[in-house]
């Protein structure tokens, strides 16, 4: 069976397309920049950082020897930027030059093909390179940290696919391709896990400098300095590489991150992957015989407490952000959304510290602390922003409902077949469907259901497209509706419309 | 003012060093609440690893075991209105080729 791609768009409105997705990866490298300059940052702070020197020998414990992964990330980093800065000049030539000095720039290319299209392909492969060349390096610690502890990570990643299953399942109406919410497990993982370790790790690098020359006129205002600045630097850093992970797959898949739902799910997806790299970072920081301790931590209490209820929130402000007309509401959604989740990791660092002070006079048994006291201390923490995840995730499914339920019944009135009557109240019942799911699984196996899982979501795509298209800041990320009607009525079996398919047209022109 | 140099010193460099750089002593257990800024928990007792061990599993057996449950009973139970959506799902698809698995496409 012939199954037209997802977006589809018809060959007339392609470039419009093709531009904007050209625009989101240039929003993509300005946030690479921005990682790339708030590391520059860090490093110049602690290359002013004072030498750690004291009349006392204790400070030589600062001094520890600087981690390989950190150095090589120190010194890929950096040749990552002259990659990029060759690139660029590439970029301008063949921006200034025109197409011909373009094949030359970029070498031999293959043959066929208009020169435009060419000196196209050579931006776009400039710019992907450019923001490989400044992401990339990031990835080298958490890869460190994940190959040295590969047998507790084969411990960890039941728990968080489970848990990105579940996330998955949360969209109760139309969902994201499972490819985006693996995406963002990815760049959870690597990159803004990558950001954060080289953030932190700088921090720990700089701070006993700057600790040590002060006078020693106060010394334990010294310590709350240092209990306040390390949370509150690492809350700012951690959550700023895992909502730079969603806006990266909101610029560059605009077509599926619609509202809050979906930008709260991408969020809570690029967390579980920050969970699952900083488990991993734990778990090779403290003596094996501790392990499960962080695993009931991190992984069972922890899983959708913290990271996961921090960045979805962060999700949530992108992902609202995309109907606001304007540019300042947009910005200030956003960062509202970033806002939160910083507070909160702030916030939930701070206080569960504190509460660890009292636990043992609340529980006088070991073990009860563990079972009790710590799911207990991690609510009181941070039960106020898992609610209200809750509370919007509530909200954005209810205003989806309202949206589908309209879209839904002018598509079954318009009599294409895409949408029966019939078949109204099923699409809008998400515990309907499920039970319709495994039933046909039941009977049909695997195959029926992807197939049955296939159609409704491609009904319920068709139906929020239409209900976007109508909206007031409806924008050209909204895809045709005929070739979504053609999917729909191709998955049904049913004779489609006189319209010629939209797929073997584009591999002609391919 | 509060103590002398030494003193001083020495508080500063061993809250600094276990919050920052610290690494637990093999001889004692990471019983503390877990910390989300990179740094190793100040609190530091005698933990039950065998206790959190079970539990993790315990809590993630419960999870699988009720959803398993739940799916169980939802393909047992007769329900009319479950059996109009797989009849009317049939309707849908009756109209154009039947469902073929993956290894006939």
């Amino acid at each position: 069976m012939t199954v037209p791609s997802e977006a589809g768009p018809p060959v007339p409105t392609a470039e419009p397309h093709r531009n904007a997705s050209w625009a989101g990866l240039v929003g993509v490298i300005t946030l690479a920049l921005v990682l790339t300059a708030t590391y520059i940052v860090a490093q110049v702070i602690a290359w002013a950082a004072p030498e750690p020197v004291s009349r006392s020998a204790f400070v030589k414990h600062f001094l520890l020897p600087e981690p390989v992964p950190f150095r090589v990330t120190r010194i890929l980093l950096p040749i990552g930027w002259g990659v990029a800065a060759l690139l660029c000049l590439v970029l301008l030539r063949t921006r200034r030059n025109g197409p011909r000095e373009a094949q030359h720039a970029a070498g031999p290319l293959k043959a066929g093909g208009a020169p435009g299209m060419r000196s196209e392909q050579t931006v776009q492969a400039c710019r992907l390179g450019i923001l490989g060349a400044l992401l990339a390096p990031f990835t080298i610690m958490p890869l460190s940290v994940m190959v040295g502890n590969v047998p507790q990570m084969l411990f960890c990643l039941p728990p968080t696919l489970a848990a990105l299953l579940l996330v998955h399942r949360v969209q109760l109406y139309r969902r994201m391709p499972g490819w985006l919410l693996a995406s963002g497990l990815g760049w959870g993982a690597l990159i803004g896990g990558g950001f954060g370790l080289v953030m932190i790790t700088w921090m720990q690098r700089s701070v006993p400098g700057y600790f040590t020359s002060g006078s020693w006129e106060r010394p334990l205002d010294g310590v709350r300095e240092l209990y306040t600045l390390f949370p509150l630097h690492t809350a700012v850093v951690t959550e700023v590489g895992k909502a730079a992970g969603v806006a990266v797959l909101f610029l560059l898949f605009r077509r599926h991150i619609d509202g809050i739902v979906s930008g709260l799910v991408l969020g809570a997806a690029v967390a579980l992957g920050y969970n699952f790299m900083e488990t991993a970072y734990y778990l090779n920081l403290v003596n094996p015989d501790h392990h499960f301790t962080q695993l009931w931590d991190r992984q069972v209490v922890g899983l959708f407490t913290t990271h996961v209820a921090f960045t979805a929130l962060a999700g949530a402000g992108i992902g609202a952000a995309r109907w606001l007309p304007s540019r300042r509401d947009r910005l200030l959604t956003s960062g509202g959304g970033l806002l939160a989740a910083v507070g909160g990791h702030f916030e939930t660092d701070v206080v569960l510290m504190r509460l660890d002070g009292h636990r043992a006079d609340w529980f006088a048994d070991e073990a009860l602390g563990l079972l009790v006291g710590i799911p207990a201390m991690t609510v009181v923490a941070t039960g106020v922003f898992v609610a209200l995840c809750v509370l919007i995730l509530r909200r954005g499914l209810k205003a989806q409902a309202a949206g589908l339920t309209d879209a839904l019944i002018t598509e079954a009135a318009s009599g294409r077949g895409a949408v029966t009557e019939l078949e109204i109240g099923l699409l809008l019942s998400p515990r309907r469907r499920l039970l319709l799911e495994l039933r046909v699984w039941r009977r049909d196996g695997t195959a029926g259901l992807r197939h049955l899982v296939r159609l409704q979501q491609a009904q319920l795509d068709l139906a929020t497209q239409q209900w976007h298209r109508r909206r007031a800041g409806a924008d050209s990320f909204i895809p045709e509706e005929e070739p979504l009607r053609e999917r729909v009525l191709e998955l049904k079996g049913t004779p489609s419309s006189p319209r010629p398919p939209a797929l073997p047209e584009r591999k002609a022109l391919s | 003012m509060t103590g002398s140099f030494a003193v001083r010193m020495i508080t500063l460099t061993t809250a600094t060093t276990a919050l920052v750089l610290g690494t637990p002593s093999p001889a004692s257990a990471q019983c503390a609440a877990p910390t989300y800024h990179g740094g190793i928990p100040l609190w530091i007792g005698e933990c039950p690893e065998t206790v959190a061990g079970g539990a993790s599993a315990v809590v993630w057996a419960v999870g699988i075991a009720v959803a398993g449950a739940w799916i169980a009973y939802a393909l047992s139970r007769p329900d009319p209105r479950e059996a109009g959506d797989l009849e009317l799902i049939d309707q849908v698809f009756s109209h154009g080729q039947p469902i073929k698995s993956e290894d006939d496409r």
